[in-house]
């Protein structure tokens, strides 16, 4: 059992079923609103000048490329946490759950490293 | 009082139609390892403070009144030695229900719930001649469930249960509806099952594990929400059939 203690009150750490769903809604949420100008450009945006100019604005920043490693990150969480779910509710047992966290973010940062790598050298 | 003994219970304090919130107070008493915490609360009502009020009846972990949030996490009074806990003990009432006074909170919310799902035995034909059997195998089923002594740790630790209150059914109830759902006597289950799979019911789980986390008997009560969440999707999808 953990225990913590602070003032009067005693707020236990969150647990990692709660961090994980905290991970997976928000990484959603950040997703979904990514996703409607993405949609946008790949749909709407018809001119090619102007399609090659606003893609030239977001490939050749660096901090452009590192925000693209933060979107990797938030799919690979969203990703893998969601496997991670699907996979409990299919029967794998409770026990397991924190193991399997833990499996998700070791995966996910070995992805994202190299992921990151290559968006960055690119 | 030996020193390594002495406990303080810092307890969150109540009367709602006395003050309009809450206060903490604090009391010291001595305890043996192997004493339960509730030895410490029936202590501290018999000597040192009266009015202080909790709820307790077996004293052995099987009826579920003592539940309460014990230094930050749900469990029961009773089933708690004092060797497993630090110095200082803070002892709230259970979150999620609203409090009566001091450790003591309203579970008719929580009852009204476990109604819904009607937990009784229903039947399909005449009663039988003498009892109603079951095989081994087929009690192996509701093992799990059949532990729970609704004591509410689990639907109070839920933080879907905390946001919807008025909504979610609540993992107890959950736990309760498998129980109906999985026994090979039952002859509702198909109707039960149409009733948690609504918009109150599994489908508000989000797997947080928090009910599992905290349950005192153990029960494996996210994977019985996720069994019954693999029973609806195979109902939906195949022919009905008495679920395994
Ligand atoms: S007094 Fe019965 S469970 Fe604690």
């Amino acid at each position: 059992m953990r225990y913590g203690q602070k003032g009067a009150q005693v707020r236990r750490r969150p647990g990692t079923g709660f961090l994980a769903f905290i991970l997976h809604r928000g990484s959603g949420i950040i997703l979904a609103f990514f996703i409607l100008p993405h949609l946008y450009m790949l749909y709407f945006l018809k001119d090619p000048a102007r399609y090659e100019a606003i893609r030239g604005v977001f490939i050749n920043r660096m901090a452009v490329r590192l925000a693209g490693a933060g979107l990797l990150a938030l799919v690979l969480a969203h990703g893998l946490n969601g496997a991670r779910v699907m996979l409990l509710e299919a029967g794998a047992p409770s026990r397991l759950q924190k193991a399997l966290f833990v499996t998700a973010l070791i995966i996910g940062l070995l992805l994202l490293a190299a992921g990151a790598r290559l968006m960055i050298a690119a | 009082m030996e020193k390594d003994r002495v406990k303080k219970f810092r307890i969150k304090r109540w009367d709602p139609e006395r003050a309009s919130k809450p206060r903490w107070e604090e009391f010291t008493v001595s305890l043996d390892p192997f004493e339960r915490l509730l030895d410490g609360l029936i202590r501290i009502k018999d000597n040192l403070d009266g009015s202080l009020t909790f709820r307790s009846s077996c004293a052995h972990g099987m009826c579920g009144s003592c539940a309460m949030k014990i230094n930050g996490k749900n469990a029961l009074a009773c089933q708690t030695l004092a060797k497993n806990t630090p110095e200082v003990v803070v002892l709230e009432p259970l979150p999620a229900f609203p409090v009566i006074k001091d450790l003591v909170v309203d579970m008719d919310p929580f009852f009204e719930k476990i109604g819904r799902i009607m937990p009784w035995l229903l039947e399909d034909g005449p009663p039988p001649e003498r009892e109603r059997t079951q095989s081994p195998e087929e009690m192996k089923k509701i093992l799990d469930a059949i532990k729970c002594i609704m004591c509410g740790c689990c639907t109070s630790a839920c933080p879907v249960y905390r946001a919807g209150k008025d909504l979610y059914l609540g993992p107890a109830s959950l736990v309760k509806a498998a129980r109906f759902i999985f026994d090979s006597r039952d002859a509702g289950w198909e109707e039960r099952l149409e009733m948690v799979s609504g918009k109150n019911g599994i489908w508000r789980c989000h797997s947080i594990y928090n009910c599992y986390e905290v349950c005192p008997r153990s029960i494996d009560v996210t994977g019985i929400i996720s069994r019954l969440k693999r029973m609806s999707v195979k109902k939906m999808l195949l022919p009905p059939r008495r679920p395994g």
